[in-house]
């Protein structure tokens, strides 16, 4: 008696802690949008790969035709750009940690198109669920380098109000 | 007068099964090389950025490789005064003016609606 009655506090216990996964959207829509939702998939990821591979050029020129040059210049002629060299290094790791989070983001988008989405539905909306996250994470990085370019220009009119007038 | 014996050259060989086995072994060696590249390769991350494979024909064609051929770089070299400086911060805006125009990674490009995740009719 003792042990059923423990077993089903157990399984009480067990469903309150883990309670099934509901999900946004029914299997079956799923399974009926299966190959429309991963041709859709697979076009996102097509675009995004375009936009990353375009993005990373834009940013390299900026850091190394422009940035680095133009730190080099400063520290010649012995003026204080101390502001600049310092957002110049939060940029780089911005743009370290933007590529971080692009991997991390095309290999959960990869995952998703690899599952069956006829065979595990709900598999299949998990990791849609996943990449979701992950691609907001990868936009806000994106943001975070707009806003260290742009404290930059704001860097580069107080270094030239000092210095030079 | 002694003739001078003909100095041994250490790829050569009296048996042919030891050339096979030389062979064979670069051909290990080779390939274990190959594969922790190849692993580095995927691993890294620059598989999937590579626009260089050939089934990425469509894609190349579609960026404007246009601004790296006309890269306007600046001189690390040189005196500094405020026309430079002023100068330098004109290019500059344009640069980062193209990408702050760029809208990339939208959080609705993966909605259940955009990918057709959504009843009939809906």
């Amino acid at each position: 008696m003792k042990k059923r009655l423990l077993a089903a506090v157990s399984t009480v216990v067990i469903f309150l802690a883990f309670p099934a996964q509901s999900f946004a959207v029914a299997g079956d829509v799923i399974v009926a949008n299966c190959d429309t939702s991963k041709a859709n998939l697979q076009r996102v990821q097509h675009f995004d790969k375009l936009i990353r591979v375009d993005i990373a050029r834009r940013l390299e020129a900026i850091s190394s035709d422009y940035m680095q040059p133009f730190a080099s210049r400063v520290v010649e002629n012995q003026l204080d750009g101390v502001a600049l060299s310092q957002t110049v290094v939060a940029f780089n790791d911005a743009q370290d940690e933007f590529k971080q989070y692009y991997e991390e983001y095309e290999r959960a988008l990869a995952d998703a198109i690899d599952v069956d989405c006829h065979q595990s539905p709900d598999e299949y909306y998990q990791k849609i669920e996943i990449t979701r996250q992950k691609r907001s994470s990868l936009q806000h990085s994106f943001v975070t380098i707009k806003q260290l370019l742009s404290q930059y220009n704001a860097n580069l009119n107080d270094f030239i109000a000092k210095e030079f007038n | 007068m002694s003739e001078k014996a003909p100095k041994k050259s250490p790829f050569t060989f009296k048996k042919p099964r030891k050339l096979a086995v030389f062979l064979a072994a670069v051909l290990v060696i080779t390939g274990v090389m190959l594969a922790v590249a190849m692993h580095l390769y995927d691993s890294s991350g620059t598989a999937s950025l590579d626009l260089s494979l050939p089934s990425y024909n469509n894609e190349r064609s579609q960026i404007d490789w246009r601004d790296d051929e006309n890269a306007d770089m600046i001189a690390p070299t040189g005196e500094l005064n405020k026309t430079d400086a002023e100068e330098y911060q004109r290019k500059l805006k344009t640069k980062t003016d193209q990408i702050d125009q760029i809208e990339g990674f939208s959080p609705a490009s993966l909605d259940d609606k955009n990918i057709g995740l959504t009843p009939a009719g809906q």
